[in-house]
């Protein structure tokens, strides 16, 4: 697992690694890292905890919380990294101390990333046009009714 | 003492700012009185009146209420609906009139010259709640299980003008309801005999059916024997009912009307395109209402567009489907389909396919498949049912020159090869109008009820030929001041259409129907995308005739193709909204969205740019239809130049600059000369006419596209046009209440 994501990181050289000569270059390095690996620590308690394991394993979990932060790699801004991070980790207390439900676990870490595996799957290179993207996803030209 | 005079005080103010429904308003040809007295003299025609004080210019021959509406008051009314004949009978409408003993009718009296008229002394006050205690006396209080609650005149009238409590002790009359149909419900204890139904049906509908038996309180409305209301206009009682004695059957039990989303839209079902109203609550399409236009729809609707709704929830495609080798269709994602449909393409020469568009595609998805079949080298563009081959360089060719509004102003009227009633039975209403105003008209084609009386004049092109040769209605049509032909669709599909198209241009020609200010020349047509696609040029280009047979074929909503134009080994591509012909015959599906899911441009049958809106959400994983056919150009690798609703709306102007002028009619220009030459040499190739007779392009008006053919409602309809007996239309479990009997007794 490790060393796909290493490998992967490699591949497409960016992600958790900023340059170096913007304002936060020592601290920001190592954040975002940091971050993913604490979560990890939590993956087998919450699998247990909220029942996932007739759906999904932990190794599974963690790729796709990893998915989930591979979103993100293109951003930079120190500021805003610390932003998420902060984010995340309110959601982190969320999940550990139960105020998240089954449900809310299964649409965001076991539905959501999959669909983005797919999507990243079927569009590697990101070749589409930007207009492709939003068709296929259905959010262009989707009526305002209702 | 102090509250009690606030209280009154509020009341009235209460009573001069109602606001009365809009279907009851007339419209307001006068100036109001700010605007007019600032005028030195009044003009030869107008009169002055007063009304609570303050003068009014209004023209000779208005009535009081009119008066009234152009002092920008008020007055409350049942029965006087600016449409229909003045009846006068539900006395609502009392004003008091100075030197009059008694309060008048204001909607049935004509304003004399200086009148003071009075609309808020007590004695007006007090007529009007003597009026509103007789029409509650036997109007039963079920407002809360009454579809009309929320939207009813009476209820809101008796709040404003009715007595705070009743001095009725007896009981009620009741009145049994009568079947009127699979369409209209009725609940006649809840009539009030403003005969505004009985007016509509025999002076608009044209239609015997409806009329007032008994006398006193023995009164009541019905057809006079067990029969359906038989008309394609029937719907609009419901809209002009002031009550809930006629409801919407298919609907009844379904909304209440502050629960609706109204979404301002036009009407596909015909090529009238007909100004409507969508009322939506969620996701669900309720009902549809006609909305206002002088221009095009007056207030009326056919019973098609407003009650095949329902069609839009049954046999809907909602994911992309690929045919695999063992036949069956497999849902798939969007990507993957359309992997399919540039695998289908793979290898095949741009003259090797054909783009056939429906009859209910809008003009932007019609201008993108056109580019992107320009852009694969395919010029073989066809609308289905149509007229492939028609020439549409000249727009006054296929267009209704004197506009629908303007055949009121026609003398004499010649139909030939349609049956207005069927193919636009709006267009059919106008026509009666302007026979009731006196106006001549005859009819070359089958015989059809067309609800008017007309001279029929043979029934094929011989009769065509006879009238060349001179006859007494080709006289009157000479004679006449502003005649006008009206053309069918019917007769646009026949293969001798060149044949025929001369004769009548001979004929135009001769009975100078085309003058200096007046162009009588109209062409009728019976599905809503066909104006635009002869606008924007979708047709077969020249060298498409000698293509050899398709081996792709893309249908744009397309179920009436017919047959020969998809050879068996094609590989076909059917993007659409409903599982009808075209899906199962397609090798991959792509889901598009209805009318009323997208904003579509139209234009009717005059020329008239209309747009739909949004109303409800896409079903499921579909999408609108010009941006599939952007994605489809994207993935063969051709991606056209737009990819923005307004680009492509741009792109619309940019082929046909009127289509960029919504809401507006541009009349095309007459190129009678050059015409007439083109056809004389094209008819010279022709064959001669065949004598088989016109007939009208319509088989069924209840069912012609996939979505009336996918309604229950236009089913039960033609079920029970075939008996002529109501009953038949019922089957257990069709309606709200029947469907809880029905299921209470299956427990
Ligand atoms: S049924 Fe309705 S429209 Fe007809 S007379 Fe009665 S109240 Fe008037
Ligand atoms: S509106 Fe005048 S009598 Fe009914």
């Amino acid at each position: 697992m490790v060393r796909a994501t290493l490998l992967s990181l490699a591949r497409s050289g960016q992600g958790l690694y900023t340059q170096p000569e913007q304002h936060f270059a020592k601290a920001t390095p190592n954040k975002g890292r940091d971050f993913f690996r604490e979560v990890c620590r939590l993956l087998p308690w919450t699998v247990n905890n909220y029942k996932l394991n007739e759906l999904i394993t932990v190794k599974e979990l963690r790729s796709n919380v990893h998915a989930l932060f591979r979103q993100n790699s293109h951003v930079t801004n120190p500021g805003v990294i610390d932003v998420m991070i902060y984010k995340g980790r309110e959601e982190l207390e969320m999940v550990s101390l139960q105020h998240k439900q089954r449900h809310h676990l299964i649409t965001e870490y076991v539905a959501r990333p999959q669909e983005l595996k797919r999507q990243l799957a079927s569009n590697p290179q990101g070749s589409r046009s930007k207009f492709l993207e939003s068709f296929y996803s259905g959010a262009a030209g989707m009526s305002q009714g209702v | 003492m102090l509250s009690k005079l606030a209280r009154t005080a509020s009341r009235s103010r209460v009573q001069q700012n109602l606001l009365l429904p809009s279907i009851l308003l007339p419209q307001q040809p006068f100036q109001s009185s700010a605007v007019t007295s600032q005028q030195a003299a009044p003009a030869e025609d107008h009169i002055e009146v007063k009304v609570n004080g303050s003068p009014v210019q209004i023209p000779k021959g208005s009535t009081v209420m009119q008066a009234c509406d152009a002092a920008g008051i008020d007055i409350p009314r049942f029965c006087y609906h600016p449409k229909l004949s003045i009846a006068g009978n539900c006395r609502m409408c009392l004003v008091e009139v100075e030197k009059s003993p008694k309060p008048v009718a204001s909607c049935a009296m004509p304003a004399a010259p200086n009148m003071n008229i009075k609309t808020d002394t007590d004695l007006v006050k007090k007529a009007r709640e003597g009026v509103m205690e007789f029409l509650l006396i036997n109007h039963p209080l079920d407002c809360p299980i009454c579809d009309q609650g929320g939207e009813c005149d009476l209820q809101e009238q008796s709040m404003h003008f009715g007595s705070d409590r009743s001095r009725f002790t007896e009981m009620k009359r009741s009145v049994h309801d009568k079947n009127l149909g699979p369409l209209v419900k009725t609940v006649m204890t809840r009539c009030i005999h403003c005969t505004r139904c009985v007016r509509f049906a025999t002076e608009v509908a044209g239609v015997q059916d409806l009329g007032m038996v008994g006398r006193g309180k023995d009164s009541e409305i019905g057809t006079y024997i067990d029969k359906l209301l038989t008309s394609e206009l029937s719907g609009n009682v419901i809209d002009l009912c002031p009550v809930g004695a006629l409801t919407s059957k298919p609907a009844a039990f379904t909304y209440r009307n502050w629960e609706l989303k109204n979404t301002e839209t036009i009407d596909v079902s015909d090529a009238q395109g007909t100004n409507t109203r969508v009322d939506s609550r969620g996701v669900e399409v309720m009902r549809i209402l006609p909305r206002l236009n002088e221009d095009v729809n007056e207030e009326w609707l056919s019973d098609k567009g407003r009650f095949q709704y329902d069609g839009l929830k049954q046999q809907r495609l909602n994911v992309p489907l690929v045919k695999g080798p063992d036949g069956a269709f497999a849902p798939k994602r969007w990507p993957e389909a359309l992997e399919a449909v540039a695998q289908g393409l793979q290898g095949i020469a741009g003259n090797e396919m054909r783009a056939i568009a429906g009859k209910l595609s809008d003009a932007e998805s019609m201008v993108a498949l056109k580019d992107l079949m320009n852009k694969l080298g395919c010029g073989n563009l066809t609308s289905e049912g149509g007229f492939p081959d028609l020439d549409a360089d000249v727009r006054s060719n296929y267009v209704a020159n004197t506009t629908i509004r303007g055949i009121e102003g026609a003398d004499v009227i010649l139909l030939i090869g349609t049956n207005p009633r069927i193919e636009a039975p709006v267009y059919n209403a106008r026509i009666r109008k302007t026979w009731l105003e006196g106006t001549q008209i005859g009819l070359v084609g089958p015989e059809y009820d067309l609800t008017y009386p007309y001279t029929h004049l043979g029934e094929g092109p011989d009769a065509l030929a006879a009238m060349l040769g001179g006859s007494d209605f080709f006289q009157k049509l000479q004679e006449a001041q502003h005649p006008a032909v009206v053309l069918g669709p019917g007769i646009l599909s026949r293969p001798d259409r060149d044949t025929i198209l001369q004769q009548v241009h001979e004929l135009v020609e001769k009975a100078g129907v085309v003058k200096e200010d007046w162009n009588g020349y109209n062409i009728l047509h019976d599905a809503a995308s066909r104006v635009a696609a002869l606008d924007l040029g979708f047709l077969p280009s020249a060298r498409a005739q000698s293509a050899p047979k398709p081996k792709f074929v893309y249908l744009l909503g397309s179920d009436d193709y017919s047959e020969e134009d998809i050879p068996e080994d094609a590989f076909v591509v059917y993007q659409g909204t409903h599982g009808d012909r075209g899906a199962p015959r397609a090798n991959v599906i792509l889901p598009a969205a209805a009318y009323v899911e997208k904003e579509g441009t139209f234009v009717n049958f005059e020329g008239r740019t209309q747009r739909t809106k949004a109303a409800v959400p896409m079903v499921g994983d579909s999408r609108e239809d010009w941006r599939i056919i952007r994605a489809v150009s994207e993935v063969v690798g051709r991606p056209l130049p737009y990819d923005t609703t307004d680009g492509v709306q741009k792109r619309l102007a940019d082929v046909a600059p009127h289509l960029g002028k919504v809401d507006a009619v541009e009349s095309p220009i007459w190129l009678n000369g050059e015409y007439n030459k083109a056809f004389a040499e094209r008819a010279a190739k022709a064959a001669e006419a065949f004598q088989q007779p016109f007939s009208s392009s319509i088989k069924e008006f209840f069912m012609t596209d996939a979505i009336s053919r996918s309604s229950q409602v236009m089913a039960r309809c033609i079920q029970s046009r075939k008996t002529g007996h109501p009953k038949s239309a019922t089957h257990p479990g069709a309606f709200g209440q029947d469907a809880a009997a029905h299921a209470a007794a299956d427990m």
